[in-house]
């Protein structure tokens, strides 16, 4: 199937351009320093970029953006009663398992643990919980074929809505229990990528995005925040960044060209880096886009731990 | 301006919390959806007209403080 991508002419502009996102994310600066949202706002928070968040949101179709308010009220339960009677955790290895396994029947693709740190909130947010259940759900890989269209957005909203399900019920279950427990998803508050990737979940990619070992790119994070006391996991070593060099496909078929092959210095740390004055335009066209997260290899159904063992083995014989 | 969790997420609150924000988040979500059938059938207009012509849509010009 032969892919018709929206041109990069963009039908729209603005008059006086916002402070680049690339300064507001702290491209170049050496210094450790928190994160400052830009975009994504959840139409809450007023953001440099804000404008053009709400003009996407407006020009998204009626069905999508419904699905959106229908998320936030669910999220409404994100936090809650707490049970007046606190459980004791004497093995928190196990009680991990059992998080673990309950995240799984509640509808996860996969469950990490980490300690909650100060990298996972913006710059002038705090950090309220000691813990980190992230979970990744899986987006229907032949519905995402159709990026840039009405009906991968539609796919993605449904990805977000089961990942809400999942969080919201799994801190009711951990409230039960008398801990404290609060869950994230498509919110303005919490930085998933950091927590996905200390807890095990994957590595970061060169567009930007988790590379999972089972999903590829094509999922969604959510979190649940708690003081439940549970045993962590540890970053993996997938292989990500062995292909990633290597590899140019999100770097040629990024429209924009915003995704660079070498990694650059944000806010203290060398790491893959997508430049957001490119992307977020065409994002905002593309009615979400997600180009690179599809054409990614690892994001193909079945691949992830073949291609993940396949890089690893190879870096041992060099 | 506080976030979408600062304004509706309640740690252990009581009934009358609870009832107070579902009102408040409900006309938040009722006041988005009239915006997308308001002011979005707007945007939207002049965006399509301006895919039309040729001639890019000015952002500020449709979507104002």
């Amino acid at each position: 199937m032969k892919k018709v991508f929206p041109s990069t002419d963009l039908p729209f502009a603005y008059r006086d351009i916002p402070l680049s996102g690339n300064i507001i994310n702290g491209l170049g600066k050496t210094e450790k320093v928190g994160a400052t949202q830009v975009f994504h706002g959840s139409g809450a928070r007023e953001l440099e970029w804000g404008k053009l968040e709400l003009f996407f949101a407006l020009i998204n179709p009626f069905k999508v953006y419904c699905l959106n308010l229908y998320n936030r009220w669910m999220l409404r339960n994100a936090d809650g009663p707490i049970a007046n009677k606190q459980e004791i955790i004497d093995d928190t290895h196990s009680m991990a398992r059992n998080i673990k396994s309950l995240a799984k029947e509640l509808g996860a693709g996969s469950v990490g643990v980490t300690p909650m740190t100060k990298d996972a909130v913006y710059k002038d947010g705090k950090v309220n919980y000691k813990n980190a259940i992230v979970i990744l759900y899986p987006m229907d890989h032949d519905e995402m074929q159709y990026v840039t269209t009405d009906r991968a957005g539609t796919e993605t909203m449904r990805a977000y809505m089961e990942i809400s399900k999942t969080v919201i019920k799994l801190s009711e279950k951990i409230r039960q229990m008398g801990w404290r427990a609060r869950a994230y998803c498509e919110g303005a508050d919490l930085l998933h990528i950091p927590l996905a990737i200390n807890a095990g979940l994957g590595e970061l990619g060169k567009h930007g995005s988790l590379i999972s070992r089972e999903f590829g790119s094509s999922m969604r994070i959510a979190t649940v925040l708690t003081d439940l006391p549970l045993s962590y996991d540890k970053p993996s070593d997938i292989g990500v960044d062995d292909l990633c060099i290597g590899c140019r496909r999100c770097t040629l078929d990024c429209p924009v060209e915003a995704i660079s092959d070498q990694k650059q210095v944000v806010r203290g740390e060398k790491k893959w880096y997508v430049d957001f004055d490119k992307c977020a335009p065409y994002f905002t066209e593309a009615v979400g886009c997600g180009i690179c997260i599809e054409v990614c290899p690892w994001t193909k159904p079945g691949r992830g731990f073949s291609l993940s063992e396949k890089l690893l083995s190879k870096r041992d014989k060099r | 301006m506080q976030s979408f969790e600062e304004q509706f997420y309640l740690e252990n609150p009581t009934r009358l919390q609870i009832i107070k924000r579902d009102l408040l988040l409900f006309l938040w979500l009722l006041k988005r959806a009239l915006m997308w059938l308001g002011k979005g059938v707007l945007v939207r207009m002049a965006y399509k007209d301006a895919k039309k012509k040729g001639r890019p849509l000015i952002i500020e010009e449709i979507i104002q403080d």
